[in-house]
């Protein structure tokens, strides 16, 4: 199937609950010139990435280092410009700020392009959907106080008065578990759970629709980890928040996501319901990385048999041919070397990008005897 | 018959950093031991001393750190006792440590390949050609692939995975008594890691090293450490055999923390159990239990009395007044 078909057939499903459409999306960075008029070396940190956030749910983009998953992300909201691609984003109309007492009318708008999208509707896209960086040391500003902190969106969006943004800080610092008084500080009296909530404070002043999770946890300890996690669920259920989630850490993934795409080398190479992804991951990097992830219960940890994957991740500036994985899948055949395959729907819901799918449904989660 | 002696026996160890606003307890009073050959897991989060625990060992706290008290025992002969020469002796050759960063141990300016001849030839004083040998060998032995072509490259030419390898290479040449792995796998990818650590347990079972894996990572803890002890503001907790302490954790804390981790193996997407608040201040911690202001079970005997701390006498400890008395999931249910 080529890529233009998957756009058709993904077009076909129920849309009325898509939130955030990426279709095809690449980056590619110039990284040198031989000479002046010589060939050019790219890297290509994202070749050809497509999925769907639905309304309300949660949606995490799962890999390694140098998968493509946070320049992914960064492209989304056009921090980083895209090469090629369509990101179709749908703001609701007239979401109202929490405290804005006008009725809500979240009626269905059309799906801008924000890659097209000119300056204005770029503004505007970005009151929707906004987002929570990885490290809350360096992702605030130490100079300024946290009601600067928070209320820095409206201002740039020109929202409200000083008295309402004032109170509209207070309000947010509340909602996500902090004391109204904190206000007055700067960042460097926090502690790292603290400020992660101060990030996510921020990002929610604006009231988005869409907020992207850039590994919002994976600098905190456990025991904060399980705070903010449970935080995060509670502002989604609370604000009907959709979630892009940028993560690492597949027991983290499993446990937060709706569904999942899991990204190898800048592609998607299996896209899956948290159920079915879980349950019987069909692609062999999945299930190497699932079976590398640590347990904590050192009587699976025994018995479980590991992956263990050979080599080393290859170079995005000079692909392998065929299929991006080959170098390193332990089922490797002839034909991954010559050709590559294409994200394809295995099982109803369940699309992978491999020519040998492991259907023999070994999960690798739970311990083989 | 008497039992072996231990290889490392740690009597009370306590180790302050001194600041403007006083004293930080890092590491405030901690016993346990070592025997030869045994894979002992310190986890706890950060802030909890399980660091300065192994920098203490190593000899490396430097001003405004001291080791203000207690004794650490290696093969009998305090350590605290010796010059900075005679320590110099033991460092890399009888106790090896490797940090999270490998970089930190690598030069980046010589080639692995040099920086492995060179802690060869001088701590085993071998010729220029037999170190090559047992160096390339060693890089083998990592698997780093083609290791007589690596063996000519810098540092940054490896992958991070790769680098960890190297630095558990090095630390090896001199096949020391006890291995310090200070969170070597944090900064690696989760099949790196798996890499790292399924070499580790190679390497450790063959030599028969005795391994201290520090970590924040219950799950990394599980796979490979036969003892366990838990680490909080400064002391240890909880220790036990790892089969006993994850079955059934005694200390509110290890319970928490191991409720608190997200599994891989569990398909729940219920809110995790969290400890609420933050870690103390080590400046002025808590009297009584250092745990009581973040413990659901606290009582006025928590507040007030501090609970006997594990003295590492005895393979199973736990430093609660209440140990063992709570059953978080029949408690989380009558709530």
């Amino acid at each position: 199937m080529s890529s233009q078909e998957v756009v058709l057939t993904a077009a076909k499903d129920s849309d009325s609950d898509v939130v955030l459409r990426v279709r095809d999306l690449t980056k590619r960075f110039l990284v040198k010139r031989r000479g002046i008029s010589g060939p050019a070396q790219y890297l290509q940190a994202v070749a050809g990435v497509s999925f769907d956030v639905k309304e309300g749910q949660t949606l995490s983009l799962v890999g390694e280092s140098g998968c493509g998953k946070s320049t992914t992300a960064r492209c989304v909201l056009r921090l980083i410009e895209p090469t090629s691609g369509q990101v179709l984003f749908r703001s609701p109309q007239g979401r109202p700020l929490a405290g804005d007492t006008s009725p809500s009318n979240q009626s269905k708008a059309p799906f801008i392009d924000l890659t097209q999208a000119e300056s204005r509707e770029l503004r505007e896209a970005r009151r929707n959907a906004q987002i929570v960086f990885q490290d809350p040391i360096a992702s605030l500003n130490p100079r300024m106080t946290v009601q600067a902190i928070v209320s820095e969106p409206l201002v740039a969006h020109g929202v409200g008065s000083r008295a309402f943004r004032a109170e509209r800080v207070q309000e947010l610092l509340q909602l996500v578990g902090l004391k109204p008084s904190y206000a007055t500080r700067h960042p460097r009296s926090f502690s790292g759970g603290q400020r992660q909530r101060i990030g996510i404070a921020r990002a929610l002043a604006l009231n988005p629709s869409l907020v992207i999770l850039d590994e919002p946890v994976s600098a905190l300890d456990v025991s904060v980890q399980a705070q903010v996690l449970n935080l995060l669920d509670d502002l989604q259920q609370k604000l009907g928040l959709s979630y892009l989630f940028i993560a690492h850490d597949l027991a983290v993934v499993r446990h937060v996501s709706t569904e999942i795409a899991v990204m190898y080398l800048g592609k998607i190479v299996e896209r899956a319901t948290q159920a079915d992804l879980f349950g019987s991951p069909l692609h062999p990097y999945t299930q190497a990385l699932m079976s590398a992830v640590p347990i904590p219960d050192p009587v699976i940890e025994l018995k479980r048999r590991r992956i263990i994957l050979s080599g080393e991740l290859p170079s995005a500036i000079r692909r392998p041919t065929g299929c991006s994985f080959r170098t390193r899948c332990p089922v490797v055949q002839e034909r991954c070397v010559q050709e590559e395959p294409q994200l394809e729907e295995q099982l109803p819901g369940h699309w992978v990008s491999c020519h040998f799918p492991q259907l023999d449904g070994s999960t690798m989660v739970t311990p083989s005897a | 018959m008497t039992p072996d002696p231990p290889l490392l026996d740690v009597r009370d160890l306590r180790t302050y950093f001194l600041t403007d606003s006083g004293d930080v307890r890092a590491v405030d009073g901690i016993s346990f031991s070592m025997s030869k050959g045994e894979r002992l897991g310190v986890v706890g989060e950060s802030g909890s001393g399980k660091s300065v625990t192994a920098a203490s060992i190593m000899g490396l706290i430097e001003p405004p750190g001291s080791v203000v008290g207690g004794q650490i025992r290696f093969r009998g002969q305090d350590l605290l006792r010796l010059s900075e020469r005679e320590m110099q002796k033991i460092r890399g050759r009888e106790i090896a440590i490797i940090f999270q960063d490998p970089m930190t141990a690598l030069d980046p300016v010589f080639t692995v390949g040099s920086q492995l001849t060179e802690t060869l030839r001088i701590h085993r004083g071998m010729s220029r050609q037999e170190a090559r040998t047992v160096a390339i060998d060693t890089l083998a032995d990592v698997h780093i692939p083609s290791p007589e072509k690596r063996f000519k490259d810098y540092p940054h030419q490896f992958s991070g995975g790769m680098r960890q390898r190297v630095v558990i290479a090095m630390a090896l040449l001199c096949d020391p008594a006890l291995l310090i792995a200070d969170e070597p796998t944090t900064a690696l990818d989760v099949t790196s890691q798996a890499q790292v650590m399924d070499l580790m347990l190679g390497l450790a079972d063959d030599r028969g090293t005795a391994v201290m894996l520090i970590t924040h990572d219950l799950g990394v803890v599980a796979g490979f450490c036969e003892n366990v002890q838990v680490m909080y503001a400064g002391e240890i907790i909880e220790r036990g055999p790892a089969g006993q302490l994850y079955a059934n954790p005694e200390h509110p804390y290890t319970r928490g923390l191991l409720e608190s981790v997200p599994r891989l193996d569990d398909d729940s997407q219920t809110k995790l159990y969290s400890i609420r608040g933050v870690a103390p201040s080590m400046i002025q911690p808590p009297r009584g239990c250092r745990f009581w202001p973040r413990c659901d079970y606290a009582t006025d005997k928590c507040v007030s009395e501090r609970p006997r701390s594990c003295c590492g006498d005895s393979p199973k400890e736990c430093a609660c007044h209440f140990a063992g008395q709570f059953n978080l999931e029949t408690d989380r249910a009558g709530v």
